[in-house]
């Protein structure tokens, strides 16, 4: 059963059956919720609140929302590093959570994570080429000559020199160090990446250069992408789809241009006007949506409505849910 | 002296005139010049956007203005810092720590490190305000309410006992900046505030600090790496690179016909909505360290239009317009050319 990441392989167990045919998904999050229990008059909370998505092989799906809305959770959830409270995890079709020990090692290596701030992701003490390695030799599995020949061409393939390796992470720019991270994730030839937030702690003149080594890498190594950010800007040059995120629900998902070009839910226009390039004298102070104080989680109807330029009588009575607009989009709004 | 009134006209006298700054650090391997010749002004109620990369100068520039550089191996090494016309750089510590906060004030990145978690809002937004004689005794906790409800913080009143951990990063960077106009300042140094917020929360701030601005007649030196921030805040922007500002136009003008080489390629490389399906691009090669500055321009390694010139002689800054300078060789005229080579 040990079926080795390749891009095609074929699913162990039928698809799912809402899975549009033709396309097998590397990953099914299906109904996800976590629920952290609270302590005493704190009633706890519902991170991640019925969501559910696919991603294929070789595509990018970006999981977008503002800080709390869930979406380092889900990530958490999916790299197995948190357990779900319900719903399950599906790679090539099989739960993960009933994986047995070799199924849950394969699983570990396959999905590979990029974490925003590789200050605080890389071990400073470790010189790169240990970095790179650990994974690799933590997994098992690889010869000791292959490992060392796996590091030196995948600190290449991110574009570190060869002699990257025996220095330590202060020694880079920020650019560099996210480099490193990346190639700790590459060395796996995982199946698919997490990349959260992964150029948002670079200058802008380099973000465009991390984000061109990952569009790079994904065709070279055929990898899939879920990349997590706040930033329509930033993802829109990465993700084919895109999954809108609030208070732990998807609002609105579809292909990149449905998204980017006729965003449905008004959550998705107000990060699209956010993330836009706007002098002063043209933002709309008078209209759009309320600030983030607004931010609450209604009991009845609609969690989005307290902040909704939109908002009418039926978003607080009734719980909007996800419909589709189109064959590929889908967006959970009364108005939409 | 509080000003009162926005003043529009780049004419009047400035606010804050900063000419010729240079900033040295020491240390073991020697002498650093950071800030390597800085001039800029900024008018009453006028926002003026410091840009560049990390290590471009641009904190240390405006650490300098809050005289905070570190004393054991930072120093104002030349130039003048003239603040309604009073060198900021001639005054004693006990003038500086006087003028902190009542006259000039900033805030800063994180705004979790900027607050005391261990004292209540209120606390915290009281002492300022008895510190700047803002508030008598008995009236704090509602002043202290009354500057938070103007940074838009919804039940303000009830919120005054909450603790920083319990604010989002939005919230906290209003209670920051409600600490920083708590003693009514006319120029706010805000470096990089936005940094660390959501797209979405940033757009609401920005929003938030253009309104603070307009009633207070605030004047505001905004540093930041991101053009976009540049865009929703400022009026005018200066662009930074190794040390010098090679650009400065208002905000519209530097977007829409940069004059710099190095403008124009972080615009290009900038990841944006409506080019997401472009190709991206990025400015290739690293900006040199203090200690190795080439002898000509300092961007001319990395730069696509780099001549001959270039390598050799620094470029002076050129006015392209009245508002609109450059420091580059393309736009020097024909005239001054001749002249040169002899």
């Amino acid at each position: 059963m040990t079926d080795r990441p390749v891009a095609e392989g074929p699913a162990a167990e039928g698809p799912a059956a809402d899975e549009p045919a033709g396309r097998s998904a590397i990953l099914v999050a299906r109904n996800l919720e976590r629920r952290f229990d609270g302590h005493g008059r704190d009633g706890g909370i519902v991170a991640v609140d019925g969501v559910s998505f696919e991603i294929g092989a070789c595509e990018t799906l970006g999981l977008i929302g503002e800080s709390g809305c869930g979406k380092t959770t889900t990530a958490k959830l999916l790299l197995g590093l948190d357990k779900p409270t319900g719903g399950s995890v599906l790679h090539h079709g099989r739960d993960v959570a009933s994986l047995d020990r070799e199924g849950r090692r394969t699983y570990r290596r396959s999905v590979q994570a990029v974490f925003q701030d590789p200050q605080s992701s890389l071990n400073p003490r470790m010189r790169v080429g240990a970095i790179v390695r650990e994974p690799l030799v933590a997994a098992g599995g690889t010869p000791r000559a292959e490992v060392r020949a796996r590091v030196a061409e995948t600190l290449e393939r991110v574009g570190l020199e060869a002699d990257a390796a025996h220095r330590f992470p202060h020694q880079f720019s920020g650019g560099q160090r996210q480099r490193i991270a990346i190639a700790r994730a590459l060395a796996m030839r995982p199946e698919l990446a997490v990349l959260d937030e992964p150029v948002a702690s670079l200058d802008v003149s380099v973000r465009s250069q991390i984000l061109a080594l990952l569009k790079d890498l994904q065709s070279q190594f055929r990898m899939s992408y879920l990349l997590i950010s706040h930033d329509l800007a930033t993802a829109g040059h990465l993700c084919d789809r895109i999954a809108v995120m609030y208070l732990g629900r998807i609002v609105e998902t579809g292909s990149a241009d449905e998204v980017y070009d006729s965003p449905r839910h008004p959550f998705t226009r107000e990060l699209l006007e956010a993330a836009r390039f706007a002098f002063a004298d043209e933002v709309d102070t008078k209209r759009g949506t309320a600030d983030e104080t607004a931010v609450s989680r209604p009991v009845t109807g609609c969690r989005f409505r307290t902040r909704c330029p939109m908002a009418e009588e039926i978003c607080a009575r009734v719980d909007p849910q996800l419909h589709a607009v189109s064959p590929t989009q889908q967006v959970a709004c009364h108005l939409a | 002296m509080a000003s009162s009134g926005v003043v529009d006209t780049a004419d009047a006298a400035p606010l804050l005139s900063v000419e010729d700054l240079v900033v040295e650090f020491h240390n073991r391997e020697g002498v650093s010049r950071v800030v390597d010749g800085v001039t800029f002004s900024v008018g009453r109620g006028e926002t003026l956007g410091l840009l560049g990369e990390s290590g471009c100068g641009k904190t240390v520039t405006s650490l300098a203005l809050m005289r905070l550089l570190p004393s054991r191996s930072g120093r104002i090494a030349g130039g003048r810092l003239l603040f309604e016309g009073t060198d900021l750089a001639t005054l004693s510590e006990e003038q500086m720590r006087r003028l902190r906060g009542s006259a000039i004030s900033m805030i800063l990145q994180d705004p979790l490190t900027s607050l005391n978690p261990v004292f209540s809002i209120r606390r915290q937004v009281v002492e300022a305000l008895r510190l700047h004689r803002e508030a008598p005794p008995d009236r704090g906790r509602e002043k202290a309410a009354a500057l938070l409800a103007e940074m838009r913080i919804p039940d303000a009143d009830s919120r005054l006992d909450s603790y920083p951990h319990q604010f989002s990063g939005g919230m906290r960077q209003r209670v920051v900046s409600a600490i920083a106009l708590a003693g009514n300042p006319r120029l706010l140094i805000a470096d990089e505030p936005t940094t660390s917020l959501d797209v979405t929360v940033q757009a609401h701030f920005l929003r938030l600090l253009r309104e603070i601005q307009d009633s207070h007649g605030l004047s505001i030196v905004f540093v930041t790496h991101d053009l976009g921030v540049i865009a929703r805040i400022c009026h005018r922007a200066a662009v930074m690179y190794a040390g010098r500002i090679v650009e400065e136009a208002p905000v519209r003008q530097l977007f829409a016909a940069p004059a710099h080489p190095y403008t124009r390629a972080l615009l290009e490389a900038s990841p944006r909505l409506e080019a997401r399906k472009r190709p991206l691009t990025w400015i290739a090669g690293q900006p040199p360290s203090p200690r190795a500055r080439p002898p000509g321009c300092a961007f001319a390694p990395r730069c696509p239009a780099a001549m001959e010139r270039c390598r050799r002689e620094a470029p002076p800054e050129i006015w392209i317009d009245q508002r609109h300078r450059a420091a580059c060789w393309l736009h020097a005229n024909g005239e001054d050319e001749r002249h040169r080579d002899g």
